[in-house]
């Protein structure tokens, strides 16, 4: 009974004027932020700062907050169109999101990952207000062992299920691990693989180099094969944007698995959303009937790392509320900012303020509503974009894969 | 094809090799702690030479050796990287903001039949737009030209 009351006092924090407004902010702008490839949610969130200034605690988390989801879901748009992700969580949403627009269903590939966070991101709001706090502290049990053996099941879970050649994705994979390892060493402080520059002291940013692969990798291929440059040329017509019914009984079940996997790693201390995505990808492909058409537009690896992602993005808050932990970069800048307002997040956190953290919950809920009817409604604009022509769009993706790696 | 994953495994074993000598060479392979800074570049040094042979081999035993390192296409490539290139080479006079407008409207003209005029409109208004938007509005922090953009 006490979870209902607190969410009924919840709602009606949430749905007063005000917050709406800043959550409908918060969400339109991440969004936008989230297209811009690069500019990821810690980002946005420090950028966007200022305009809390005015706004009394609880609406300025709730912003934030909308900000956090809104960036989650801004960059699978630009993955789906242009196959640059506009965040790291996005980078699996490229596979077949891509491969979904160059075959004419661009519409359906953004329709899945809307309904996809959705769902997916209800699903770890009442996951998050049940067992917040238990799991939380579960989570927390994670050391460097668990940590260790998480990177180590993702990487062999990449070389078995990727598609091609094992060797080949044995080297890309090394090759990675390979430049995360350019910098200073964490544990001795001895500068490693730097060759004596000094930029390369603090490692070479994972942004930077997902921009150079997928921006300008594509900018790259559009030439040397022309026909995969045309994105589309007829007219976008909303119906497109809808699903058949084919496409959502072959998506759904992607939406549960994908956010209970979100759900899960989120909680995980630098579990992250973009590992999340990740998992649930290879996840579905393993749980495929057909796991041959992944990579060539299958719609469950849309909505898959689409759904964990939301999922995540949510469950990322259980940490950082029940212990005052944050468990990513965004929730470390948001964290900062409940620093700035004298609020300590942590245990207490429910009793001392249950105004806030009951307040944030339930515009979640909201949040989520409002990114939902945002995007049924944005998508055909989103769409009208394929139709500029290539050589125009080449010039921006370099501007904006170049404008990522700076930020 | 065959060419160019030759190439490339051959770029792969000699960076794999480097790698776990230059670890091996520099790099303490343990210290009091456990494993030192020079664990993780040497061994993934190895497994980097280590899966390029493979793939050289497999590559270098194919009997069908269809397709062509540079075909018609490989120059526009070649002229759009040598145009970034040298963009990038100029930041410090052009500045990040007309630089880049300068790859949007060079793109333009080396890619599609555009002219000069709308190549123009286009460069002038990319570069307005960043400088405001991500320079001014964003406030990023963007390498700044002689003229100050």
């Amino acid at each position: 009974m006490d979870l209902l009351q607190n969410l009924y006092t919840g709602f009606s924090i949430a749905l007063t004027w005000q917050n709406l407004l800043t959550c409908t902010a918060g969400v339109f702008f991440g969004q936008m932020i989230g297209i811009l490839p690069g500019i990821g949610a810690p980002t946005a969130i420090a950028l966007l700062l200022p305009l809390t200034f005015s706004l009394n605690p609880t609406s300025a988390i709730i912003m934030f907050a909308g900000i956090y989801y809104g960036v989650a879901y801004g960059g699978t748009i630009t993955s789906i169109l242009i196959n640059v992700p506009g965040e790291s969580s996005s980078v699996m949403t490229c596979v077949d999101g891509y491969a979904m627009a160059q075959k004419g269903r661009a519409g359906a590939a953004l329709s899945i990952s809307a309904i996809g966070s959705f769902l997916a991101g209800t699903l770890s709001i009442v996951l998050l207000m049940s067992f917040a706090p238990a799991l939380a502290r579960l989570a927390l049990r994670f050391g460097p062992a668990e940590y260790f053996g998480l990177a180590v099941m993702a990487f062999g879970l990449l070389t078995v299920f990727g598609s091609g050649s094992p060797f080949k994705i044995i080297i890309s994979t090394a090759l990675g691990v390979l430049i995360s390892t350019v910098g200073m060493d964490g544990v001795t402080g001895m500068p490693r693989l730097t060759f004596g520059i000094p930029q390369f002291l603090g490692g070479i940013d994972f942004i930077v180099i997902i921009c150079g692969i997928f921006g300008l990798a594509e900018v790259f291929n559009s030439i040397e094969e022309p026909e995969s440059g045309v994105l589309v040329t007829d007219k976008f017509k909303l119906r497109e944007a809808f699903l058949t019914w084919q496409e959502w009984v072959e998506g759904r079940w992607a939406i549960v698995r994908g956010g209970i996997i979100g759900f899960a790693i989120g909680l995980i201390p630098a579990g992250g959303i973009t590992t999340a995505s990740f998992l649930a990808y290879m996840a579905e492909r393993n749980a495929s009937t057909h796991p041959e058409t992944f990579g060539k537009g299958d719609i469950a690896g849309v909505a898959a790392p689409e759904s964990a992602n939301n999922a995540a993005s949510i469950s990322g808050f259980a940490p950082l509320l029940a212990l005052g932990v944050p468990g990513s970069a965004t929730t470390a800048v948001m964290l900062a900012g409940f620093m700035m307002w004298g609020i300590r997040p942590g245990p207490l956190l429910f009793t001392t303020n249950p105004d806030l953290v009951w307040g944030l919950i339930a515009s979640m809920y909201v949040g989520n509503a409002i990114l939902l009817l945002m995007n049924m409604f944005l998508i055909p604009l989103f769409v009208a974009m394929l139709r500029i022509p290539y050589s125009i769009l080449m010039g921006f993706i370099i501007v904006f894969a170049s404008i990522g790696a700076s930020a | 094809m065959w060419l160019a994953n030759v190439i490339g495994g051959v770029a792969v074993l000699l960076l794999g090799i480097a790698t776990a000598v230059a670890a091996w060479l520099t790099l303490p392979y343990h210290d009091e702690f456990g494993p030192g800074p020079g664990f993780v570049p040497f061994w993934l040094g190895l497994t980097l030479a280590a899966s390029a042979v493979p793939v050289i081999v497999a590559d270098l035993r194919k009997t069908e050796r269809s397709g062509k390192l540079f075909r018609p296409e490989t120059r526009q490539c070649l002229q759009v990287l040598g145009m970034i290139v040298a963009v990038f080479l100029l930041l410090p006079i052009l500045g990040f903001s007309v630089g880049l407008a300068l790859i949007t409207g060079g793109g333009m003209r080396l890619m599609g039949k555009h002219g000069w005029a709308a190549c123009a409109i286009t460069v002038i208004g990319t570069a307005v737009s960043i400088h405001y938007l991500f320079g001014q509005w964003l406030t990023i922090p963007l390498p700044k030209g002689m003229i100050g953009w």
